[in-house]
C-alpha cells in the first residue's frame, strides 16, 4: 500500500513537473508550477521531512505563485506577452536540455557514490541538544550550531532586497496596479487575516520543539502582508518610509548584535551565554519572521513598479 | 485502520491526478486555477490522512499553512491576470 501511495505521488511529480516546463501557455506552466509546489509538501511529508515541507508549502505554493501570477499580469499588461504562446528558439533548448541532463547525470553519481560519513552528525546534534536551549533538532542545528550559514543567508536577503530598492525607479509609481475594491474579498479577509497572524506565531514558537521556525513564520506573515497588498490595503502607505526600512533591517541587526556581543565578552563569535540561549534564539527568531515578512512583501512590491524603459517602451508601442 | 487511510489516500491522489486533465484542457483561464484550488482542498486532505498514517503531527501544520495560503493564488488571479485577459478579449 505505501508503495503504491508513493510510486503514485512519484508519477504525479514527474508528470507535473514535466507538464509545466513544455506547456505552450505561460499561464498553464504557472498553475502547474503552483501544483509542483503543493505536491513536492507531499513528498517531504512522505520522507518525513516536515520542515522542509512546511517551508514548501508557504514559499513553494503560496508565496511564489502569486510572484509569478502578477509577474504574467505585468507583462500582459505592458503588452510584453502579446500571445499567451512562446516558441522557444533550437539553441536555447538544447542547452538547457543538456546542462540540465549533465546536472541530473551529475546528482546521480553525487547520490551513488556517496562517502560513508567519518562523523554521526546527527548523534553529535542528539548528544549536544540539551545544551542548545531549544528541543527541536532542526532549529538546533539553525540556531545555534550552524548560525553563521542562517546569520549570512539573512544577509543575502537583505542584500536582496536593498538591490530591489535601490533598482526602483519611481517612489509614486510604487504599484500601478488598483486593488480588489470587492465586498466579498474585505469580508473574508477579516477572517483570514487574523488567522494567518495566529498560524504565522504559532509556527515561530513550535520551532522550539516542533518543526516550525522564523522562516516558516516569517513566509507565513508576507502572505498575510500581500493579501492585504492585493485587495487594496497598502501597509507600505500606512507605514512611513523609514519605519519600513526599519522593519527590513530588524531581523539582520539583532542576530548581528547578538553574534558580535559574544566576541565582547570574550567568547567566541556568535556563542551563546550559559542558560541565556533558548531567550536569545527565540528573540533573533522574533526579529526574524518580522524581517523575513516584509522583505517578502517588499520584494513583491517591487516586482510590481514597472522600471522607466518599459513604461516608455509600452508608451511608444501604443 | 491504516488499511481505510491508504485506500482513501490513494483514490485522492487518483483524483488529482485527474485533477491535471481539467488543467490542460481548460478552456478558460478561470477553469484552469479553479482546477488547481481543488488541488490545494485535496491537498490539504491528503496532509491530514498522512498525519495519521505515518504518524507525523507536524503534517497537521503543514495542512494548516496549505489551507491558509490557497486563497492567495485565487486572489493573485481575479486582480493581477483576469481582467486584464478580459479586457484583452474585449478588444
Amino acid at each position: 500500500m505505501n508503495l503504491l501511495i508513493d510510486l503514485t505521488l512519484l508519477t504525479g511529480i514527474l508528470a507535473i513537473a514535466a507538464t509545466s516546463l513544455l506547456s505552450r501557455s505561460l499561464f498553464q506552466s504557472v498553475i502547474f508550477f503552483i501544483l509542483l509546489g503543493l505536491t513536492l509538501a507531499l513528498g517531504w511529508i512522505r520522507l518525513g521531512a516536515p520542515d522542509i515541507a512546511l517551508a514548501e508549502a508557504a514559499i513553494g505554493a503560496g508565496i511564489t505563485g502569486v510572484l509569478l501570477l502578477d509577474t504574467l499580469g505585468h507583462l500582459k499588461k505592458t503588452g510584453k506577452l502579446d500571445k499567451d504562446e512562446h516558441r522557444p528558439s533550437y539553441p536555447r533548448l538544447l542547452l538547457a536540455i543538456l546542462s540540465s541532463v549533465t546536472l541530473v547525470v551529475l546528482l546521480l553519481w553525487a547520490v551513488f557514490h556517496q562517502p560513508t560519513p567519518a562523523i554521526q552528525l546527527h548523534l553529535l546534534v542528539e548528544e549536544a541538544l540539551p545544551d542548545s536551549g531549544v528541543s527541536h533538532q532542526i532549529t538546533a542545528v539553525l540556531l545555534n550550531f550552524r548560525s553563521y550559514d542562517t546569520l549570512l543567508e539573512v544577509g543575502v536577503l537583505v542584500l536582496a532586497v536593498l538591490v530591489g530598492l535601490a533598482l526602483q525607479t519611481d517612489q509614486h509609481q510604487q504599484d500601478s496596479l488598483p486593488g480588489l475594491p470587492n465586498p466579498l474579498l474585505h469580508a473574508c479577509l477579516t477572517l483570514l487575516v487574523p488567522a494567518m497572524l495566529i498560524t504565522s506565531m504559532y509556527l515561530l514558537w513550535a520551532g522550539s520543539d516542533r518543526p516550525g521556525g522564523a522562516f516558516q513564520a516569517g513566509a507565513m506573515l508576507a502572505a498575510a502582508f500581500i493579501l492585504l497588498h492585493l485587495s487594496g490595503i497598502k501597509l507600505s502607505a500606512q507605514l512611513s518610509h523609514r519605519m519600513m526600512q526599519f522593519g527590513l533591517l530588524l531581523g539582520f541587526t539583532v542576530f548581528l548584535v547578538v553574534a558580535t556581543s559574544s566576541v565582547i565578552g570574550g567568547r567566541p563569535l556568535l556563542a551563546y551565554p550559559d542558560g541565556g540561549a533558548g531567550l536569545l534564539i527565540l528573540l533573533i527568531e522574533l526579529a526574524l519572521t518580522l524581517s523575513i515578512g516584509l522583505i517578502l512583501l517588499s520584494l513583491f512590491t517591487i516586482a510590481n513598479s514597472p522600471p522607466l524603459s518599459s513604461r516608455s517602451g509600452g508608451s511608444n508601442g501604443h | 485502520m491504516s488499511y481505510i487511510y491508504g485506500f482513501t489516500l490513494f483514490i485522492l491522489l487518483v483524483s488529482l491526478i485527474v485533477g491535471v486533465m481539467r488543467i490542460i484542457q481548460g478552456p478558460r483561464q478561470a477553469d484552469r486555477l479553479l482546477a488547481a484550488q481543488l488541488f490545494g482542498t485535496t491537498g490539504v486532505a491528503i496532509l491530514v490522512i498522512l498525519a495519521e498514517l505515518q504518524p507525523l503531527p507536524a503534517a497537521r501544520d503543514t495542512a494548516l499553512v496549505l489551507a491558509l495560503l490557497a486563497m492567495l493564488a485565487a486572489v493573485a488571479f481575479v486582480s493581477r491576470v483576469w481582467k486584464t485577459t478580459s479586457t484583452n478579449e474585449d478588444h
